[in-house]
């Protein structure tokens, strides 16, 4: 019955083949590569709260949510933005090549805010440096904690904003290039206008035709812009100059619009959208545009790891990496086989579906290829070897015992599955503690080796085993020389024959006098003494000799003991 | 061959002083160059990768020729005389030559300043567009971050290890073996890594975390082995039935061994930087833990077995019969 169900497995293995190989070929072109195989950018952020604070769960959600967007307006395909810890947000963009691009667009608080140029909104300002804007607003009704806050290098705390006008060269009428150095002002928050007034924002030209951003705002959003224009207009009106308001964004003055008062159609403010025209190039404001549209971030972001791999770096590395798999898997194949012979061949074949439905199953998920994954696949293989190493060894022993080979076998993967469930548990779970607690990279490693380790336990196990089943039943592959047994073997094996199949279960006379002497390795010796130790094979012929070189030392006495029984049965 | 048939015959455990000395004085060894490379402090006894430094390191291609003494000036006049300057036949992408220059970290400032004043010098190479100019900046955090999660990491494994050995083999004496060993790879890689001044990265720490999953298979494989012949030979003094189980299971220890070994040999001759990385602290933890199961796991389990009462009496037996 039991040939039925080996016939059954290998059937299954060959189907499993088959889809493994589906979701293979052709090569190359279904494997997802990771960042570090295909070139791209990699960056880890630090969320902090404008406080300088660890942020809230909610704060970091809303973070993520907004930052997906805004990858996902670069038109980047695969990209990834996990949350790593409590504060930090890995984000990984495969396939980019302007990494400073990305960066300003991802990592882009996008604080948009409307501030009033008048001496209530703008207490401090414009004066030459950040420390004269603090100076200035020390003397001023800034409070002390905010103050220690700027100092200690933040641009925000909840009532105040630093905020700097970058310097700026501007051709005068007469065609002279003119720099107008920076300015720092101090302004009073709450804003008139944050960035959610905006509905949408996009990239389009002022009337000298450089690039600028429109923004649409809300409904409402909308009637506060025309209330603050209006405001501005009939300020402009009161003191004979026209006002001017702010654009910031992040800390930075994007543009700082003048309403004229003299044009009466401004009288009841602007209704409609606004533009934010700074000296933008085409690209800055379609990008300033997009980080518009997506929203504020609740938090601040600070890079604190970044790494970038260029494109042909990453495919130099998935050679190297593949050419060291092909190595490693051709070296382990001809090891066994020099090793165990006939089942090296069983045990090859094995590694050879392994290395079939692995890659398969790592396409099919998808799983996303890494260097470090690549690492773990390549170990796999060893550990893939490692359970058929158990498993022959102990037919080997058993055949040595005088077993058949059929049972045998049995028998040696019977007691030999006991130890490669526990040695190969024992590295799923160091595995499973590896991608619970680790960093991005070694997550992929220890992810391909927990997967490669369960499917090792498919092929080497169960595949060899039906595999071998269905051989034993051919009278041509059931000799113990096919094993990589020779020539010393404790009692005359029976071949695989319809008699050694009922012989299973009753014990060959070698492995009676085993249990009755409770000393295996004395009594297989005893039943060898004299016998030629003949093989070419290494592993065979040491594993014989043990008892037979003994004649010194702790173990002879086992021997002793056991040759005294002996006499005694004899009387 | 009479090294090899030695192998099966050997009296592993009425050596056991012998190995605890070797393993002791290896460990020494690591620990001293810690403390010497440190400086006193072990922990700065390793050289850590960028990604556990506080810096930025930027790789650059100039359109001119420059010597490295040149471009070491140029930066030291930027205001970084103590900069990493290393020469790069090629950099990534490129055909073109160039630096890496490692430097404490920049503030965007500073970048672009120093960016400004090598484009001034040799004028920065531009490929598809862009300047050839990438540059990689770690805080400290990150660094820190790896290493806390990593000993997390590390002592959950070795807890959750010891319970399963615990469970599977009835014994606590078998689970303080087996951490025994563990600790000893681990602590033998880091010495290696002390004494090579190999860098350590985070690629490092994930090998050192998988060997101390994988180590243990051939510890397992031992204590199977002992597990098994615990009853059948139960008049023999434990010393020389885990002698017996030695034998009986050494063919496969090294055979798990170098099956294991041949493809991290392959990822090490041919895997590439990162994968070399960790081929190399694998090659290492493989090597200690197919040691440390016959040489350290087996003979802790036997010190303590031996104390047991009905061992003693077996032991004290076995030397009047002897």
């Amino acid at each position: 019955m039991r040939n039925y169900l080996n016939v059954i497995i290998l059937i299954v293995v060959a189907v499993l083949v088959g889809v493994a190989l589906y979701f293979i070929v052709p090569p190359g072109e279904k494997t997802f590569l990771g960042l570090d195989l295909q070139g791209g950018l990699e960056v880890v952020y630090e969320a902090r709260t404008n406080a300088g604070e660890v942020p809230t769960a909610e704060q970091l959600e809303q973070t993520l949510s907004i930052i997906d967007r805004r990858v996902n307006g670069l038109g980047v395909s695969e990209s990834t933005v996990q949350q790593q810890g409590a504060d930090q947000i890995s984000i990984q963009l495969p396939g980019v090549t302007d990494a400073q691009q990305a960066l300003a667009i991802v990592g882009k608080t996008a604080q948009l805010e409307f501030f009033k140029n008048d001496p209530a909104a703008r207490p401090v300002g414009p004066v030459a440096s950040r420390e004269a804007a603090i100076a200035e607003a020390a003397k001023g009704d800034v409070p002390e904690a905010d103050i220690e806050q700027f100092r200690e290098g933040f641009d925000n705390t909840d009532d105040w904003a630093l905020v700097v006008e970058p310097a700026e060269t501007v051709t005068d009428a007469e065609g002279d290039e003119q720099v107008i150095p920076e300015a720092w002002y101090v302004y009073r928050r709450p804003p008139e206008l944050t960035g959610a007034a905006i509905a949408s924002a996009r990239q389009s030209y002022d009337q000298f035709n450089r690039p600028n951003v429109l923004i649409d705002f809300t409904s409402e959003g909308g009637t506060e812009f025309q209330r603050v224009t209006k405001e501005l207009w009939r300020d402009g009106l009161r003191s004979g100059q026209s006002a001017t308001f702010a654009i910031v964004l992040d800390n930075v003055v994007e543009s700082a619009p003048r309403i004229d008062h003299t044009d009466p159609t401004l009288r009841d403010g602007i209704s409609g959208g606004a533009e934010i025209s700074g000296s933008f190039t085409l690209a800055e404001a379609k990008d300033l545009a997009l980080v518009l549209n997506t929203g504020a971030l609740p938090v601040q972001l600070e890079p604190i790891q970044q790494a970038e791999v260029s494109a042909t770096l990453g495919k130099d590395s998935l050679r190297a990496g593949l050419i060291a798999g092909i190595v490693g898997l051709a070296l382990v194949l001809v090891y066994m086989v020099a090793f165990y012979r006939f089942l090296g061949v069983v045990a090859d074949l094995a590694l050879i579906v392994y290395a079939i439905l692995f890659w398969g199953l790592l396409n099919a998920i998808p799983v996303t290829l890494t260097l470090p994954g690549i690492a773990g696949m390549i170990l796999t293989i060893g550990v893939a070897a490692d359970a058929n190493v158990v498993i022959f060894e102990r037919i080997k022993e058993e055949v040595r015992q005088g077993k058949t080979v059929r049972s045998a076998i049995n028998a040696g993967y019977s007691r030999g599955f006991r130890t490669i469930l526990d040695a190969n548990i024992l590295t799923i779970l160091t595995a499973a503690v590896l991608f619970y607690f680790a960093t991005a990279q070694p997550k992929g490693f220890a992810f391909t080796l927990m997967l490669g380790v369960a499917t090792s336990m498919l092929t080497a196990v169960l595949f060899t085993r039906a595999l071998l089943g269905v051989m034993s039943r051919i009278r041509f592959f059931a000799r113990p020389a096919f094993l990589g047994v020779t020539g010393e073997i404790a009692a005359p094996a029976t071949l695989g024959s319809a008699a050694g199949a009922r012989a299973r279960g009753r014990r060959p006379a070698a492995a009676a006098a085993r249990d009755d002497g409770r000393d295996p390795a004395a009594v297989s010796t005893a039943a060898l003494e004299g016998a030629a130790a003949s093989g070419d094979d290494p592993a065979g012929r040491p594993q014989a000799k043990p008892a037979a070189a003994t004649s010194g030392g702790t173990s002879s006495t086992g021997a002793r003991r056991t040759a005294a029984r002996k006499r005694k049965r004899r009387k | 061959m009479g090294f090899l048939r030695g192998i099966y015959t050997f009296d592993y455990m009425g050596h056991k002083k012998w190995w605890f000395a070797l393993s002791g004085t290896v460990l020494a060894i690591g620990l001293i160059s810690l403390f010497v490379r440190g400086g006193g402090n072990p922990v700065q006894g390793l050289q850590y990768g960028l990604e556990f430094k506080t810096g930025t390191r930027i790789t650059v291609a100039f359109e001119q020729p420059a010597e490295l003494a040149e471009v070491r000036t140029a930066v030291a006049e930027a205001g970084y005389p103590n900069a990493q300057i290393q020469q790069v036949s090629q950099v990534a992408g490129t055909d073109l030559a160039g630096f890496l220059i490692a430097v404490e970290e920049l503030q965007p400032e500073a970048q672009a300043a120093l960016r400004e004043q090598l484009d001034g010098a040799y004028g920065i190479a531009v490929a598809d567009g862009s300047e050839l100019w990438s540059q990689q900046t770690v805080g400290p955090t990150f660094g820190r971050l790896v290493v806390e999660k990593s000993l997390e990491a590390a002592a959950v494994a070795l807890l959750l290890i010891m319970a399963y050995i615990w469970l599977r083999f009835s014994s606590w004496k078998f689970a303080v073996g087996a951490i025994a060993a563990e600790v000893h790879d681990v602590l033998i890689v880091i010495g290696v890594y002390s004494l090579t001044g190999r860098e350590v990265t985070t690629a490092t720490i994930a090998a050192v975390l998988t060997i101390i999953g994988y180590s243990l298979y051939d510890t397992v494989i031992i204590y199977d082995r002992i597990r098994e012949n615990t009853p059948k030979l139960s008049r023999m003094p434990y010393g020389d039935m885990v002698n017996r189980s030695l034998w009986q299971s050494i063919t496969r220890s090294i055979n798990t061994t170098l099956t294991t070994l041949l493809p991290v040999l392959a990822l090490l001759f041919f895997g590439g930087t990162t994968l070399t990385d960790f081929a190399f602290a694998l090659l290492v933890g493989i090597i200690a833990g197919g040691y440390s199961s016959i040489f350290v796991a087996a003979p802790i389990v036997t010190v303590f077995k031996e104390r047991e009462p009905q061992y003693r009496r077996l032991a004290a037996r076995a030397a009047e019969e002897g």
